[in-house]
């Protein structure tokens, strides 16, 4: 399953990938910010994405809009510290599947890619 | 509710019906097998009364017997070839008869024999042995028939037993489990204590609830209507909305349920309920939404309501609780670390000056001036306690002391009058530092009991702490010097190295020891907070990053002399010019009568301040005014040699007694 | 907010000076005492607290004030039973303040009132008292809160 990762911290992507390296997805992307997050997507067209909301250039939630504009099918879960709930409910109404709270341990993202993906599986 | 008796009543009836079945159905085939039975009858009488004829046909007169006779030998022989015969009015298949004579054809053809010789003693033998055998034939019948009868019945019964009953069972049992679900479903409702109650897509509250619903918001009656005009009695018109768009989600069939949790807006939430004597009480709910699917359908929002009101509440004084504990045991380790001599020294100041600031309150005048002048004098003493427990790492006593002059400070820049009420929070903490110097106090008396160790719990912290308390020990003042150093400088962001040399002051007078120790931590401080720039700023000065700071006391027959020297910047007397003019302590046109070469004198002065904002380190301009007060005091003398941008050096010059 | 709670009792002594008496009152520096008998006066109005904050507040007056105080609501008297009604209708309005500031998180005794010092009050006080004396038309009377949590 391809799989992308969308977030400003390197320690972020890293962690991610490092956490998901053991099972079923291939990484195709990662991405700092949301205009190379739509770039990517354009390209690799990934079936499940990390991202985050408060990124440089474009936010989470405008890349979500871009991104949904492109393809709908994509499996968003939004990956954030930001505390403020009606953001991150507008991400959902806007098309993400999710929410994880940042910071997590490596069993909680396992856990909520499952949850993300438990019926396309 | 009278379902479940509805339900029993159900249960009984279906029982009642099945036993109706059954009876009719037995009934049905009784009746079948009495007409068989009836018929069978007929045509053997019949059949009888035919042959009963045989003999008298014989015997009466030539030609009626004959005609007679003919007629019933035709008839007898119509049994052979199939014919019906009508018998008295009757119509009989001679299918049925031959049932019963079938077995005597062979007889019977012995009888028409017998019957056309007009052998009568023979006919009359014969057809007398055919009746015989036929009524045997139906008696036969008819038992075989009571015998069916008495069968249908006990089939029938057995029927009911092995089928209907437990059919009736079974269909009772699953209505027993259904009352029993209804049942414990009401169980559940009312003694659950979670509020519980249903959402429809129009999000309107549902009408069954669970008891507690109502007890949580402190109802008389179930909640009803719109669940966003519900709660916008309790909580911000923000949350109603954030939490409208939240359950928008959960309506939309995109999102994962699970993993929206964190999003919910009245997790925890902080409501306001009104007592029954209109008063308020803030508690603390929790609601909690799921779905509720049918088929893969959304048909409503499950939501529960739980009161973390004692949870929330205990957590907090949990996190209160630890931090006064780590207060305690910082205090403690804090204490182990000074010197006991020391600590007393400190004591016995901080009792006197406290004591000292309140009968200055308690002193007549509450007159505005009156009141300034004394919170000026109070200020002076508390900035010096600041300092003291500073000096010794006591913080807490440190942070209060300096909350404390923040108010004083407050009341006396206050260009209106001032009342005694505006001391009013400066009270409580004098309060406060009198029960702080208390608890010290009880602690040191504890530990010079020997009561180290059911102070500290473990035995890693009791070798840890009296390591600590050992390595203290031997460095005295000059090892809490180091301390304040590490501390003001890492407060202000900037790097220091203090060099002590001859601060032990165990052999001086205690008033002796308590002045110059006062007097090295206010230049210390000074040294750091106003003499050096950035460790950046240094570097680029050619400098190291940290600012290199000596002191050294020495004796002589006549005086003490204590040396505070340090690599800093100097004093700039135009700067300290220009700012004692912003701060309105000069005014331009006195500028031409002050020595530009002597301005530096104005940092002793108690308006004076460096800094604009104040801080735990300084910016009160107490600090240097507070040393010459109490230098002079002594009858001594400070001197200050500066070069700016290279160093300062201040010279305390104290004589002994 | 300690101080808060301080407030609330000063503002209740004050109102009373401020509505019923031609000059105001004016509140000296707050200090702190260990012993109580040593600091009251001629009359004492105590009010006993229970409830969130347990302990007692007490208006004490010396008698010269307390007969230039009724003489301002017209009574010219120096009799013991009024002065004394006097002192305990002002700890009554004090309380009252309180009472309608704190709702129900102090409860509030009906005020006793005391004579002379002669009457040694055994105050039970695990830390230091706050004194606030009110001074009026140069006279100084006592506000005296001993509370456990304040």
């Amino acid at each position: 399953m391809k799989f992308m990762v969308v977030d400003d911290s390197m320690v972020i992507r890293e962690k991610v990938e490092n956490v998901l390296k053991g099972e079923e997805f291939e990484i195709v992307g990662t991405a700092q910010n949301g205009v190379e997050a739509v770039e990517q997507f354009r390209l690799l067209k990934p079936t499940v994405m990390t991202l985050d909301i408060t990124m440089p250039l474009m936010d989470g939630i405008e890349t979500i809009k871009e991104i949904m504009a492109i393809d709908s099918n994509v499996r968003i879960l939004v990956v954030s510290a930001l505390a403020d709930k009606s953001t991150l409910i507008q991400a959902m109404h806007l098309g993400a599947y999710g929410f994880l709270c940042k910071p997590f341990r490596d069993i909680e993202l396992i856990e909520a890619i499952e949850e993300l993906i438990e019926d396309i599986v | 509710m009278g379902l479940s008796n509805i339900m029993r009543f159900k249960g009984l009836t279906f029982a009642t019906l099945g036993l109706v079945v059954v009876f009719l159905v037995y009934l049905a085939l009784n009746l079948l097998l009495n007409a068989k039975a009836e018929r069978d009858l007929r045509y053997t009488t019949s059949i009888i009364q035919l042959l009963d004829r045989v003999s008298p046909s014989l015997s009466s007169s030539e030609t009626q017997s004959s005609s007679e006779t003919q007629n019933l030998i035709s008839s007898l022989e119509g049994f052979k070839t199939g014919q019906s015969l009508r018998v008295s009015g009757e119509t009989i298949s001679t299918h049925t008869l031959s049932k019963f004579l079938a077995p005597q054809e062979s007889t019977l053809d012995l009888l028409v024999t017998q019957m056309r010789a007009g052998d009568f003693n023979a006919s009359t033998e014969t057809a007398g042995g055919l009746i015989k055998s036929i009524d045997r034939r139906l008696s036969k019948k008819l038992k075989l028939t009571r015998y069916l009868q008495v069968a249908a019945g006990m089939i029938a019964i057995g029927f009911y037993l092995l089928v209907i009953i437990p059919m009736i069972m079974r269909l009772s049992e699953n209505q027993d489990a259904e009352v029993k679900v209804v049942d414990e479903t009401k169980g559940i409702m009312s003694t659950v204590s979670e509020g519980l109650f249903l959402l429809d897509h129009d999000y309107q509250i549902g009408l069954e609830q669970s008891a507690s619903l109502k007890k949580i918001f402190k109802l008389d009656r179930d909640l009803e209507g719109d669940f966003f005009d519900f709660i916008s009695n309790y909580v911000s018109q923000h949350t109603v909305q954030t939490a409208k768009e939240f359950l928008g989600l959960l309506y939309g069939d995109r999102v994962k349920e699970k993993l929206i949790k964190d999003l919910n807006p009245l997790n925890e939430v902080e409501i306001n309920l009104v007592r029954r004597d209109g008063s308020y009480e803030s508690r603390y709910l929790d609601f909690q939404f799921n779905r509720v699917m049918e088929e893969d359908k959304l048909k409503q929002i499950l939501v529960s309501v739980t009161d973390e009101t004692r949870r929330v509440l205990l957590e907090r004084e949990l996190a209160e609780t630890k931090e006064e504990q780590e207060a305690q045991m910082d205090l403690l380790l804090r204490i182990l670390k000074v010197d006991q001599a020391q600590l007393r020294t400190f004591f016995l100041a901080a009792n006197s000056d406290l004591n000292s600031i309140n009968s200055k309150l308690e002193a007549r005048g509450h007159g505005s001036l009156e009141i300034q002048s004394k919170v000026a004098d109070i200020a002076k003493t508390v900035h010096k306690l600041k300092g003291d427990a500073a000096a010794l790492g006591l913080h807490n006593f440190e942070f209060i002391a300096h909350a404390l002059e923040e108010e004083l400070v407050l009341v006396k820049n206050n260009a209106d009058k001032v009342s005694g009420k505006a001391l009013l929070p400066a009270i409580t903490k004098i309060k406060d530092l009198f029960s702080e110097l208390e608890q010290m106090e009880n602690l040191v008396e504890k530990l010079s009991q020997g009561q180290t160790q059911s102070l500290v719990d473990g035995a890693d912290s009791i070798e840890a702490t009296s390591a600590v308390a050992e390595d203290a020990n031997a460095s005295g003042f000059a090892h809490l010097l180091q301390d304040l150093s590490r501390t003001v400088s890492k407060r202000n962001n900037k790097r220091a190295h203090l060099e002590v040399h001859g601060l032990e002051l165990t052999e001086l007078p205690d008033e002796l020891q308590e002045t110059i120790q006062s007097v090295a931590v206010q230049l210390v401080r000074n040294s750091i907070v106003h003499g050096s720039l950035m460790p950046d700023q240094r570097l680029k000065a050619g400098k190291t990053d940290y600012i290199n700071i000596t002191t050294s006391l020495n004796e002589t027959d006549q005086a003490y002399t204590l040396h505070v020297r340090d690599d800093g910047e100097g004093l700039d007397n135009q700067a300290i010019l220009d700012r004692a003019i912003e701060i309105g302590m000069l005014k331009p046109e006195q500028l031409d009568r002050i020595d530009v070469k002597t301005a530096f004198k104005l940092i002793f002065h108690p308006n004076f301040s460096q800094l604009s904002e104040a801080t735990l380190d300084g910016g009160r301009g107490v600090g240097l005014s507070l040393v010459h007060t109490m230098v002079k005091e002594l009858g001594g003398a400070i001197s200050v040699q500066h070069k700016l941008g290279r160093f300062s050096q201040f010279k305390v010059s104290i004589p002994k007694a | 907010m300690k101080e808060k709670s301080l407030e609330v009792f000063v503002d209740g002594l004050t109102n009373y000076f401020d509505k019923t008496t031609s000059s105001l009152a004016k509140v000296s520096t707050p200090f702190l005492i260990q012993d109580i008998n040593k600091y009251l006066q001629d009359y004492t109005g105590i009010i006993g607290i229970s409830g969130n904050h347990k302990g007692s507040v007490f208006f004490t007056a010396p008698k010269i004030m307390v007969v230039k105080l009724i003489s301002e609501i017209g009574v010219m008297t120096t009799k013991e039973e009024k002065l004394m009604d006097l002192v305990g209708e002002i700890s009554n309005t004090i309380a009252g303040n309180a009472r309608r500031v704190f709702g129900d998180q102090f409860m509030l005794s009906t005020p006793v009132v005391l004579k002379g010092k002669g009457e040694q009050l055994h105050v039970s006080n695990i830390s230091s008292i706050y004194v606030i004396p009110v001074v009026w038309q140069n006279m100084s009377a006592h506000l005296i809160i001993n509370l456990d949590t304040v």
